[in-house]
Order: C-alpha cells, then sequence, then structure tokens
C-alpha cells in the first residue's frame, strides 16, 4: 500500500486500476480475496493515484480469464482448493468504474470534478462513511439527508442552498415512490430555509397538490395506511389551501383558507393552456381575444351566452371576425370550464393575494385540489392561472428591488405534478412554468416538476432542470430523456435500469457533486418525523411568529 | 549428465514423499559441489546412494549463502560407464558391495540442484547470485525452518519452473514439502497455487499437472 496517504482504517482493498480513460470509466482488477457477488453497480470507491485520490461509481462487473483458453481448459479443477487458487489468478474479476471526483493527497482536500484518471495499478478501495460523507456533506444548515448509499449506512445529503437556486425534477414511473420522495424533500426544505439566518437563503414551498398527498395527511403502503403530510408535521410554517372545501373537511383536513377563482378574472391565456384538454381548434383559442377585447373581463360569461343563431350574434361574430365553428368549440370548452365548482363568476376574496400574502410571510403554501384531483382540465387551469399571477407579482417585485426600491421576495418554489402536462413542447413556449423554467431564478420563482413521462417535457425545460432525482423507469424515451445532457450517459443508463422499484432513486445534477443512488430516506414511522420534529426551537420561533 | 535419475534415486525420491514431515533438521553436510554452472550445480554425495530427497532445498554457504532446490540424482560409476551386469548371485546391492567393496571407491551418487535465490547479508534474494557456488564447497540440506523462512515468498518459483529437468515435478515436490514446513500447508498451498497460475497463465496443461500434485 502507498504509504503517502493510506485510505481509512477498516476499508479493504478491491483491486488494482489497469486499463481505461476518462471518457469511457476504468477497467479494475479484482483482488483475488474479493468476490464478484460482494460488489454492487452504484457502488463507491476510493482510487488513490501518486498525487491525488479519485471517487469514482462502479458500474459494470465482469467475470474475465488471463487467456481464452484457460477458462475452457480448467474445468476439472472444480474442488474448493482450486477454486482458491484460480479465483483472481489465472480466472478473476474486473470491475468497470467511472472517476467523477479528484481530491489533493491530503485526507482533508477538497473534491472537484475529476480531470484525469489515476496512472497504472493505483489501488482501488472500498470508500470510506467518511468519504461518503465528506463528499456528500453532513445533515447540517446547508445540507439535508434524501437517503442512503445502497451499501452503506452512511447517509448522502443534498445541498440545500444548490438545490434551491435551480428547478429541480423528480421523476420515476407510478407507484416508485416519487410521492414519498417529494414529500420528503419538501419537508426538508422547509426545515433548512426555516434554520438560515440570511433571509436570501430561505425559500417558500407552494405545492400544487393535486391528489391531495402532501398538506395534512397522505397514503401509504405501511401498516397504518397513512403518512403525516407536512403541516401536521411542520406545524404552522405551512398552510392547506382548498379547492374543494366539502373534500378537505370529509378527510379531516384543516385547511388555511378555501381557493375561489370568478370567472372573471381569467384571461385568454389561462384558457389558451386548456387547448388539448378541452379539445379547443386552434382558432377557438384565437377567438378569446377578440371576445375579451369586446366584453372585458365578463367575456367567458357573454360568450357562453352568445347567441349566433340571431342577427345581432353573427353581425358580432363577424366583426370580430370569429367564424360559428370556433365559437362552437370555444363555447363547449367555457362551459365545462365555467361548471368547475370553484369558478364563481365573480369572486369576492383575491386567492392570488392571499396566497402572496402567506408565501409573503414565508409560509409554505399547499393546494390542494379535493374531489379534483383526477381532473386534469382543473389541475392545469388553476395552477396555471394561480402561477401566472403570482410569477407576475414577483417579477415586479424582483425588478423593483433591482431598482433599489424595494425588498426582493422570498425565492419561491413552485411544485407541480403531471409536469409534461404544462411543459410538453407544444405548449412549454405558452405556459408560465417554460417561462419560469427557462428563465432559472432571475425572478426568484423556480420549480420542483414531479413527471412519470420525462420524454413527454420539453427538451429545452428538461436541460434547465438543475437536480434530477430519477426513480426506476423503464421506458426508453424517458430514461433518455432524464439523463439528457448528463456526461456519463451510457454508464448512469446502466445504473438507472437496475434500480429497485420501490424507495431507490439516482440522484444527479447541481446539488450533488457527483451522480449517486440511493436508498431513500425513511418516511412515515415516528423516528422518521422525529428528524422534523429536531427542529423544534425553529418551529417554535415559528409558531410565536405566526400565533398572532 | 543422465537424463532419468536411477533406481536408487527414484526410491529415496519416494521416501521423501512419503515422510514429508520427517524433513532433516540436522545441518549436515550430505556432500560438496563437484559442477557448478550459475543456474544449477551438481554434487557429489558423502554417502554411496544416500541422496536428498527430490524438491529438498540445499543451501551452500562459502561467502554468500546460496540456495538450490534438488532436481535430479543418480549413482554411477566414476568413469561414466554403466557398470558391467554379472549374475553373480547377490540382486540385493547392500551385499552386492560388501562381497566386492572395491566397488564402492568406483561407483558414486550425485544429485543435481537449481539455483533458486541466495542470500544478501539477512536479505533472501529469489533470484540467481553474481557468481556459481565454488567447486568443492560443502552441501547441506536445509532444515524445516529454513525451508519454511526461504518459501515466505514465493518468487523463486519462476527459478524452478525453469529447471532444466522434470521442473514440473520437482516444483510440486518442493512445494509439497515447503507446505509441510509452514504451520499453515493449506494455505501456503494457496498462495503458491495463485503465483503458479500467475506464472504459467499461457500453459493451463502445466498448471494443472502441477495442481493436481500439490492439492491437500
Amino acid at each position: 500500500m502507498n504509504d503517502h496517504d493510506s485510505p481509512a482504517q477498516n476499508a479493504r482493498r478491491l483491486g488494482l486500476v489497469v486499463a481505461g480513460s476518462l471518457s469511457e470509466g476504468l477497467d479494475v482488477r479484482l483482488d483475488s480475496d474479493r468476490s464478484v457477488e460482494e460488489m454492487a453497480v452504484g457502488k463507491y470507491v476510493i482510487i488513490q493515484g501518486q498525487r491525488s485520490r479519485f471517487f469514482a461509481i462502479l458500474n459494470d462487473v465482469r467475470l474475465r480469464s488471463t487467456s481464452a483458453e484457460i477458462a475452457w481448459s480448467l474445468p476439472e479443477l472444480t474442488d474448493d482448493f482450486s477454486r482458491e487458487v484460480m479465483a483472481g489468478t489465472a480466472t478473476f474479476g474486473s470491475l468497470h468504474v467511472v472517476p467523477y471526483l479528484k481530491a489533493g493527497p491530503t485526507a482533508d482536500a477538497p473534491f472537484e470534478p475529476a480531470k484525469t484518471v489515476p496512472g497504472h495499478f493505483a489501488e482501488v478501495w472500498d470508500a470510506s462513511q467518511e468519504d461518503v460523507e465528506r463528499i456528500f456533506g453532513q445533515d447540517d444548515g446547508e445540507h439535508f439527508v434524501i437517503g442512503s448509499p445502497l451499501d452503506m449506512e452512511v447517509k448522502v445529503c443534498l445541498n440545500y442552498q444548490r438545490f434551491a437556486e435551480r428547478s429541480n425534477g423528480v421523476f420515476g414511473k407510478s407507484g416508485t415512490g416519487k410521492t414519498f420522495l417529494t414529500r420528503l424533500i419538501l419537508a426538508s426544505v422547509i426545515l433548512k430555509s426555516g434554520a438560515q439566518r440570511d433571509a436570501r437563503k430561505r425559500v417558500v414551498n407552494l405545492v400544487f397538490d393535486m391528489h391531495n398527498e402532501y398538506g395534512w395527511k397522505g397514503t401509504s403502503e405501511g401498516p397504518s395506511g397513512e403518512v403525516k403530510g407536512l403541516k401536521q408535521l411542520l406545524g404552522a410554517s405551512v398552510a392547506v389551501f382548498t379547492l374543494d372545501p366539502e373534500s378537505s373537511r370529509r378527510r379531516g383536513v384543516p385547511t388555511d383558507a378555501v381557493v375561489e377563482i370568478g370567472l372573471d378574472e381569467v384571461e385568454p391565456e389561462d384558457v389558451a393552456v386548456l387547448q388539448e384538454t378541452l379539445n379547443l381548434t386552434d382558432l377557438a383559442v384565437q377567438a378569446c381575444y377578440p371576445l375579451e377585447r369586446r366584453f372585458g373581463r365578463r367575456w367567458i360569461e357573454q360568450a357562453i351566452a352568445l347567441d349566433a343563431t340571431d342577427e345581432e350574434g353573427r353581425q358580432l361574430l363577424k366583426d370580430l371576425n370569429i367564424d360559428e365553428r370556433s365559437l362552437r368549440s370555444l363555447r363547449r370548452g367555457l362551459e365545462r370550464l365555467a361548471r368547475l365548482a370553484f369558478l364563481r363568476p365573480h369572486s369576492e376574496q383575491n386567492s392570488v393575494q392571499t396566497i402572496l400574502g402567506y408565501l409573503e410571510k414565508g409560509r409554505n403554501v399547499v393546494l390542494e385540489f379535493g374531489r379534483y384531483e383526477n381532473d386534469l382540465t382543473a389541475y392545469i387551469f388553476v395552477a396555471n392561472l394561480l402561477t401566472r399571477r403570482i410569477h407576475e407579482r414577483y417579477r415586479q417585485q424582483t425588478e423593483a428591488a433591482m431598482g433599489e426600491r424595494g425588498q426582493e421576495p422570498i425565492h419561491l418554489v413552485i411544485t407541480i405534478e403531471e409536469a409534461h402536462k404544462f411543459l410538453n413542447r407544444e405548449v412549454a413556449g405558452q405556459t408560465v412554468f417554460g417561462q419560469i423554467a427557462r428563465e432559472m431564478r432571475k425572478y426568484n420563482v423556480t420549480l420542483l416538476v414531479i413527471d412519470q413521462r420525462p420524454s413527454a417535457i420539453d427538451g429545452e425545460v428538461m436541460s434547465q432542470v438543475g437536480t434530477k432525482i430519477a426513480c426506476l423507469l423503464d421506458n426508453e424515451a424517458d430514461v433518455d430523456a432524464v439523463l439528457a445532457g448528463a456526461g456519463e450517459k451510457r454508464e448512469l443508463r446502466s445504473v438507472l435500469a437496475r434500480l429497485e422499484s420501490r424507495q431507490q432513486a439516482l440522484i444527479f445534477g447541481h446539488a450533488v457533486p457527483m451522480p449517486v443512488v440511493v436508498r431513500t430516506e425513511e418516511y412515515g414511522s415516528e423516528a422518521s418525523y422525529a428528524r422534523f420534529a429536531g427542529a423544534r426551537p425553529f418551529r417554535e420561533r415559528l409558531e410565536d411568529m405566526y400565533s398572532e | 549428465m543422465n537424463a532419468v535419475p536411477n533406481s536408487h534415486s527414484e526410491r529415496s525420491e519416494e521416501s521423501g514423499r512419503d515422510e514429508p514431515r520427517t524433513l532433516p533438521s540436522n545441518q549436515g553436510v550430505i556432500g560438496q559441489v563437484v559442477r557448478a554452472d550459475i543456474a544449477k550445480f551438481t554434487t557429489g554425495c558423502l554417502q554411496l546412494l544416500q541422496t536428498p530427497p527430490l524438491g529438498s532445498l540445499l543451501k551452500v554457504e562459502e561467502g554468500s549463502t546460496i540456495f538450490a532446490v534438488v532436481c535430479d540424482a543418480r549413482t554411477e560409476s566414476i568413469d561414466g560407464r554403466p557398470p558391467v551386469p554379472r549374475l553373480s548371485g547377490e540382486t540385493d546391492l547392500e551385499s552386492f558391495l560388501e562381497t566386492h567393496p572395491h566397488l564402492r571407491h568406483l561407483l558414486q551418487t550425485t544429485c543435481d540442484a537449481v539455483v533458486v535465490g541466495h542470500q544478501d547479508g539477512s536479505q533472501i534474494r529469489h533470484y540467481l547470485p553474481s557468481a556459481p557456488v565454488p567447486l568443492f564447497a560443502p552441501v547441506r540440506l536445509c532444515s524445516a525452518e529454513e525451508m519454511a523462512r526461504f518459501s515466505q515468498k514465493l518468487d523463486f518459483l519462476k527459478l524452478l519452473l525453469a529447471a532444466p529437468t522434470h521442473s514440473d515435478e520437482v516444483t510440486a515436490a518442493c512445494l509439497r514439502l515447503a507446505a509441510a514446513a509452514h504451520a499453515d500447508g493449506r494455505a501456503f498451498l494457496v498462495r503458491a497455487g495463485k503465483e503458479l497460475a500467475r506464472l504459467l497463465g499461457a500453459e493451463p496443461q502445466r498448471l494443472t499437472s502441477i495442481l493436481r500434485e500439490v492439492r491437500p
């Protein structure tokens, strides 16, 4: 072993680097006393070079022999002695590892992206807990725990600051634990945000909770069938809003406010994003604009009431340059929309203002959809409408702050599910979500997108996603979409395809120094809740703040 | 040099194989160097018909210490011609020699050994010394402790595998004796086996045959 810097005491040597390249990874000859059966794709290893330490991920395991002939000419030696002799000599295991990070020779030198590879016969060791902790940080003010590597008991943390400063995505097919993971992330972000001294480092969340999973309680496959939601866990720092007060009452959810939207608040742009779900023709969508110009705020009611059969109506359509078929298509759609119970002809309460009021105070808002949980039209309509207005306000405030005429608003993270409905190629250009994803955090708003069909999301938007958290995906196109832009696509693909279908995720991007596969942190037991209760002083502080 | 060991040396090899654990531990001189190359030497044995076991470790301490492994042995007439067979009644060699005592002076027993290392200060080096062993230097049989110490490292196997005669048999015999000298003989054999597997990577047939002979 090298004497200049020995890996941790309890670490075991895996083998020696024998070949490879930076672009394609390194081949490691496995020591004869190590079994290929102990290896697992995704495992971390340390490579001790002459001057640097490299941190790498195992991504393939192979059985090899010194010559093709030998493997075939030894089969009669099947006793234990011969097997023991042959293991690691004439026949041996080889590992394929990809170096990601490199550090100076001393134990506390920081890791940085690897731009070269270690030399021939550099020793490869199991990464120790300390190494992993040094790379992924410890659960402190700057980092929050997301899970553990597959074969270790150490925690993997995300860098809170780096996570918050970009839009992020949680991807995975149905039933792989996206919701659990998202709840964990939201709870952790809220907790860490509260611990920030610098107000500019705080974030506040707005969650469009389509399936009523985040606010008060969520469903689980565990024995109790349910887990605590954000408000139960974090108390006053989370407010639950609902679109369907009856449903919330039935489920025993204490809500903070009911969201109503006046039809007179709806603008043509809010209808345009519903083109697909309301089955509107292009011309029908175009027709919204002249109607609004003509009728002002009450354009939807007027459009529904418009009778194209009488002379006056026909003349009006002619003036507005709308053909009758388009009007019919539009009217059908608007009627469907107007049937949504939370839409009133006119709403006294200003929901946008209420939500903004909470957000400005640093309170996180979860908007439950109640019975609309399977109504994509309602979800897209509300999420888009509210976000457009909130984003507009953020834009004004941020610009005012730039002109030194006010304070920057607290950084807002908007969580949306079924993100491909907002961010697909056809509408990403039109919706506010596409805009938010593209402008990064220019106006202090970013997204947390949750989706099971990442291939349907606009590639340009995907490329702006800072940290990607991928649960199992088995559709080729989805895997490609998630990995697009990742430097080590081929290597990650083999890791991603072998994730277990639950509670395992591949995390890569801005908030982690290198890709990492984790068993996601347990959520749902008393012990797991205790981690968040550990922030009691902060909670009490918050409760003091909001108790009046 | 004879390519095939005579019946006497075969017998002594067998006795060595039968009783590997009773290696002679005396430091007694078994003979003197009568012919020396850099990589091998021949010992004229002091006792007629008394040869060290095949594969056993010899040492010559004359100036520096040189180690060698017995790879061949024979008893023959000193003029190089084979003895003329006579049917005089005695077929047992001992009684034959008693009847014809002058024959003791006309026959000699020699053994060949392949040099496998030398001692440099306190370090044992598993490569050839800079000069051959001196003629007439006394040759000793190493004790079990010396054998164990010498075979701590296994680099000498490459020299053994290159022995001019019966290299595979000699290697196997040497490993059996060394295993008996080590506290954990099996672990030693596994280690040695791995070294052989590396050295004979391209010759699986040789490797298999040696492994079969040393398998505990």
